[in-house]
Parts: structure tokens; C-alpha cells; sequence
């Protein structure tokens, strides 16, 4: 038989969510889900999918996955966070809430390194969640803020999740990379404020003012790792290197750094990081692959065509149509992981997104910032499950926490969908050939 | 003695991703270097011998997170606490990643068939190399997914016989 778009579209979205709730892992849920498809319609068959599968894993960029989370997990093992630490306390730690904006900081630092917001929830919150309670800070506050500013890891530059973007949707890496610095920067400026309101509330202390010497020593003992953003960022955006490449450098960068300069990752730790990094990326590389079958599915039954007719006849207008996109990436960022996400829904979408006019680059921003917020939102939210259990409690306990830190973040997405320049501007002055 | 066999296969993978992992870093490094620096030739055939082994390393991870059970679910529903339920609740996912192992394998064997006879552009490499990762993988999710069923079985009827 031929299967008709309604009952495919059922059995696939409907068949994926029933696995979901039935605890299926996505990746599998996403595999499964393909079957009574392909069993039911004539044109189909298992090896068209399995086909789709496989190609979608030789693809030279998505190498650039495991080289950044290797990059993170050599600037934890080899101690060059608690150097970004100690330079976000001599920046940040004399205003209220010292070590709340402490963790915002080195976020920051850390994002504008590796790419990966699970590598900085793991890697600053082992230092800073016990650091913060021991100073009076409720447990549920230090838990909430360090899964919320680890969000960051993605929006601000470099990205994994830009990168797999760039990859799935033929976008320049590079203009999404500086598309991505100012609405990072003021989501980290938006935390920011939001510990200075919970220091008022609560009292919070503040560590005290940094003499001189402390600033310098705290700059000259993180410098060399400050430089890592400048290879990969730079290189990018100058076309020198590929994101793979810029990827590989930063991983050779911080090997060297973890072994030779500061010497605190030894052969044998070496063994242990690979493993890890190799572990962790293939859990979220292999989801690629049956995301992709399910994604090629939806096309194959028309599904983004019929949803772009439904909603320009709706006539949202870009604004509309901007915050529809948000609202689809927040609700699955809220159950899947952020990469088969882009490659389901953002691949649906994108058709969507250029009929309403919204800058492919804008499209990108606000699904990667909305999939990053699901980082930090039960029942999926990777930042928070690690932080939660850094901190040993359970997510539902720091919920109240999160929402309230989360919400001057919702503002930030929605600034840039009202005002698309915050994350245009900086691509437009730098890479100007992108817009032509 | 099942489980010790697999649990020292696991091992084994484990061993093999962390050295997979160590050496996808090679053919891109020399890339980067071969460009950039111009102490070794352009090797062509550095890019397609990292997809390679990418394709192993997802396969083989994979594997290794059925058998840790660290594939990302999604907990909306709560654990229950009746063993009854609560092996129908881990069986249920265990069976169908065992089912869908299975037609990974079965199909896959036909995928790399199909690998088998071709040549890949740069390296002339008959493409089984990295397509027989396919029933590879379905094969061993299925005994991973097996194992990991028989062994909730186990517990469940264990928790049903009375303390003597």
C-alpha cells in the first residue's frame, strides 16, 4: 500500500512519543518509530533508510563534535577551568553574590573556549557547587545558576551545536559563531543581574576586592588558555581553518597545555579522557543517524511543505512566525537532545522560517538559543541533571530556582526576535561577503 | 559466566573507543599540520580514513550505552516501585532495542553487502570496512539488550521467591 502523509505523519510523530513516554532512548525511539512506515508503504524499504542512516554520519564537520567535547574534558582534567575560575574571581567576585557571578563568568570564559555546556556544568560545577554552599549560598540557588549559565557553552562561541547547524543547514559556521556573541554575552549579563537581585534578597557575600597583583596573577595564570577562543573563533571567521580543523587545534591546544605547560594531565589520564569524550560524543552522534532517517521520512511524506502552506496562510508575519519557531524549539528542546532536534525540526522549519522572511542566521540563533534554554528544562535537561547531581539533589527540588533565573533569559530570545540586529550586526560587519 | 564474558567484551570496546577516539586525531592533525605548516604533504586521503573511523567510534559507543544503559531517555513517567510493573517498565525497553537490534543485523548484513562492492575515492578501500559496522552494531545492541533482559527477569523472580 501507499501510506498517505496524515497516517505516516501519525505513525511517526505518534509512534516516537508514545516510545518517549514508554522510556524508549530518543535515539532508539527515533529508529523504532520508522518501522510500521516502512513495513506499511510499498515505495520503502529498510534499506533506503538504513542508507539514510549511515551517510549521515560521513560527514568531515560533525568530527568537529568529539574534538570539542575532547577539548573540554582536557581543560577539566587538566586543571585550566580552575584557572578560568580564578580569573572570574578576581573579575567578578567583589560584587554581591561574589561566587554567583563567579560561575556566571567562568561560563562565559569557558563557552567562548570549548562549545560544550555539559563539559561546564560538569567541569565548574564540581568546584563551584560545593564552594558556593560551604559560603552560605542555598544549595538550590548555586545548583540552578550553574546549570543555567552553563547554557551559554552553546550560544556563545565556538559551538557545537552551531557547527552541526551549519553542517544540516549549508549556513557559515563562522557567521553563526559571531551571530551567536551578543546575545550570549547578554543572556551572561542577564544572569548577572539576576544574581545581584537574589545577593540583595538573600545576603549574600561578596569575596572582596582583588588587590592588583591578584588580577594580574589570575590574568598571566589563564592567559594561555584565553588564547584558545582567538585559534578557533578567529581562524573560522577568517576562513583560515574548517570548523573540524579549528576543533582538532583546540583539542592539540589544550593537550599541550594539560601536559607541558601546566602539566596536570599524564599519559595515563589521557587514556580515560579519550574514552570519555569518544562515550559521551557517540551517545549523541549516533541519535544523528536515526534522527536523520526520521527527518528524511518527514520529507519524504511532504510534512515540512504542509506546514509551511499552513502557516503562511496563517499569515503570522515574521514576528510571528519568529515566535512560533521559539515556541516549537523550547517544547521538543524540553524532551529531545538539542542535535536530532536540528535535524528534525530545524530542517522542517528552515522552509518556514525563509517563506517569513527570518535571515537564516536569525533562524539559527533563536533555535539554538531556545534548544540551549532545554538544557536547563526537566524532563531532558542535561545541565541541570549533572548539576542537580553535583549537588545531590533532585531536579524538582531546584525547579522555582530555575524558572526565575530562566526568565530574564526568555527576554534576551525574545529581544532578538523582536530586534534581529543584536545577532546580525557583528556577522554583517565582520563577514559581510555572507550577505551578499 | 554469560555476564562475565560480556562484561569483558565490553571491556574490550571500551579499549577500543578510547584508542579510536586517540587516533581520529591523526589523519585530521595531519591535515591541519599538512596545510598549515607544509612539513608533510597534502595526504587526500586523511579526510575520508577520519570518517572511517568517526563511523566506528558512533557504532561502537552506541554499543557500549546499551550495554551501560546510558542512551538519553526521557523519565516523564515515575519508577514504580511493584517489581512487577517495574520489570515491565525496563523489559518493554529492553525487548525493543533487542527487536530492532535484531533487523539492524539482519538488514544490515545486506547493507554491507552492498558496501562490499564498492571502493571508496581516495583510499581505493572496499567500503566493507566501515559498512560491516552496521549488523556489527544490531547485533551486539541485540545481545546487550538480551542479556540486560534476562538479568531484569532474574532480579524480578528473585525478589518473588520467599526469604527461607
Amino acid at each position: 500500500m501507499i501510506v498517505s502523509t496524515g497516517l505516516a505523519c501519525g505513525l511517526l510523530v505518534g509512534g516516537f512519543i508514545l516510545l518517549v513516554l514508554l522510556r524508549v532512548p530518543v535515539a532508539f525511539a527515533l529508529g523504532i518509530a520508522t518501522i510500521p512506515v516502512v513495513v506499511m508503504d510499498l515505495r520503502l524499504t529498510p534499506f533506503i533508510v538504513l542508507d539514510r542512516m549511515f551517510q549521515s554520519y560521513n560527514s568531515f564537520i560533525l568530527l568537529a563534535v568529539p574534538f570539542f567535547l575532547l577539548a573540554a574534558n582536557l581543560m577539566n582534567s587538566g586543571k585550566i577551568t580552575d584557572k578560568l575560575i580564578d580569573l572570574a574571581r578576581v573579575l567578578t567576585g567583589w560584587m554581591p553574590g561574589g561566587l554567583g557571578h563567579v560561575n556566571v563568568a567562568v561560563s562565559m570564559l569557558f563557552a567562548g573556549i570549548s562549545g560544550s555546556s555539559t563539559a561546564d556544568a560538569a567541569g565548574c560545577g564540581k568546584i563551584l557547587i560545593p564552594a558556593m554552599v560551604r559560603e552560605g549560598y542555598d544549595t538550590r540557588f548555586a545548583i540552578a545558576i550553574t546549570a543555567c549559565s552553563s547554557v551559554m557553552g552553546v550560544i556563545i562561541p565556538p559551538s557545537i551545536l552551531m557547527i552541526v547547524w551549519g553542517g544540516v543547514m549549508q549556513t557559515s559556521v563562522g557567521a553563526l559563531f559571531l551571530a551567536g556573541a551578543t546575545p550570549g554575552l547578554l543572556i551572561g549579563l542577564a544572569l548577572m543581574a539576576t544574581v545581584y537581585g537574589y545577593a540583595r534578597v538573600y545576603g549574600y557575600p561578596t569575596i572582596g576586592t582583588p588587590s592588583f597583583g591578584d588580577v594580574l596573577r589570575a590574568f598571566k595564570g589563564s592567559a594561555l588558555a584565553l588564547l584558545t577562543p582567538v585559534f578557533v573563533v578567529g581562524g573560522i571567521v577568517g576562513g583560515i581553518v574548517t570548523p573540524t580543523e579549528s576543533a582538532i587545534i583546540a583539542a592539540g591546544y589544550s593537550l599541550i597545555l594539560g601536559m607541558f605547560v601546566y602539566r596536570t594531565v599524564t599519559l595515563r589520564d589521557l587514556g580515560e579522557i579519550f574514552y570519555d569524550t569518544g562515550r559521551f560524543a557517540s551517545i549523541s552522534l549516533f541519535a544523528i543517524g536515526t534522527a536523520s532517517a526520521f527527518g528524511w521520512l518527514l520529507a519524504f511524506y511532504n510534512v515540512p511543505r504542509l506546514i509551511v502552506t499552513a502557516l503562511t496562510s496563517l499569515e503570522f508575519g515574521s514576528f510571528g512566525t519568529a515566535m512560533i519557531i521559539a515556541a516549537l524549539f523550547l517544547f521538543f528542546g524540553l524532551f529531545i537532545d538539542a542535535i536530532p532536534t536540528i535535524i528534525i525540526l530545524g530542517t522542517v522549519l528552515l522552509p518556514v522560517a525563509t517563506a517569513a522572511e527570518i535571515h537564516p542566521i536569525v533562524f539559527a540563533i533563536i533555535g539554538i538559543i531556545s534548544l540551549a534554554f532545554g538544557l536547563v528544562t526537566p524532563p531532558y535537561g542535561l545541565c541541570l541533571l549533572i548539576s542537580a547531581a553535583i549537588g545531590g539533589m533532585n531536579v524538582v527540588q531546584v525547579m522555582r530556582d530555575v524558572a526565575i533565573i530562566l526568565l530574564p533569559m526568555l527576554l534576551i530570545l525574545l529581544l532578538v526576535i523582536l530586534m534581529p540586529e543584536i545577532a546580525l550586526w557583528l556577522p554583517k560587519w565582520l563577514m559581510p561577503q555572507t550577505f551578499k | 559466566m554469560t555476564g562475565r564474558i560480556l562484561e569483558n567484551f565490553s571491556t574490550v570496546l571500551r579499549v577500543l573507543l578510547g584508542c579510536l577516539v586517540g587516533l581520529l586525531a591523526v589523519p585530521v592533525g595531519m591535515q591541519v599540520i599538512a596545510r598549515y605548516t607544509g612539513i608533510i604533504p597534502v595526504y587526500l586521503w586523511t579526510e575520508e580514513l577520519a570518517t572511517f573511523i568517526f563511523v566506528w567510534v558512533v557504532m561502537i559507543g552506541s554499543m557500549l550505552a546499551v550495554w551501560d544503559g546510558t542512551h538519553f531517555d526521557v523519565r516523564v513517567l515515575p519508577d514504580s516501585g511493584v517489581p512487577v510493573i517495574r520489570l515491565l517498565q525496563d523489559g518493554f525497553v529492553l525487548f525493543l532495542i533487542m527487536c530492532f537490534g535484531l533487523l539492524f543485523a539482519w538488514y544490515g548484513l545486506e547493507y554491507a553487502k552492498f558496501g562490499a562492492i564498492q571502493k571508496s575515492v581516495m583510499m581505493r578501500a572496499n567500503m566493507l570496512v566501515t559498512f560491516i559496522s552496521v549488523p556489527i552494531a544490531g547485533a551486539v545492541w541485540a545481545i546487550f539488550a538480551g542479556y540486560r533482559l534476562y538479568e531484569a527477569i532474574g532480579i524480578y523472580l528473585t525478589s518473588r521467591r520467599p526469604v527461607t
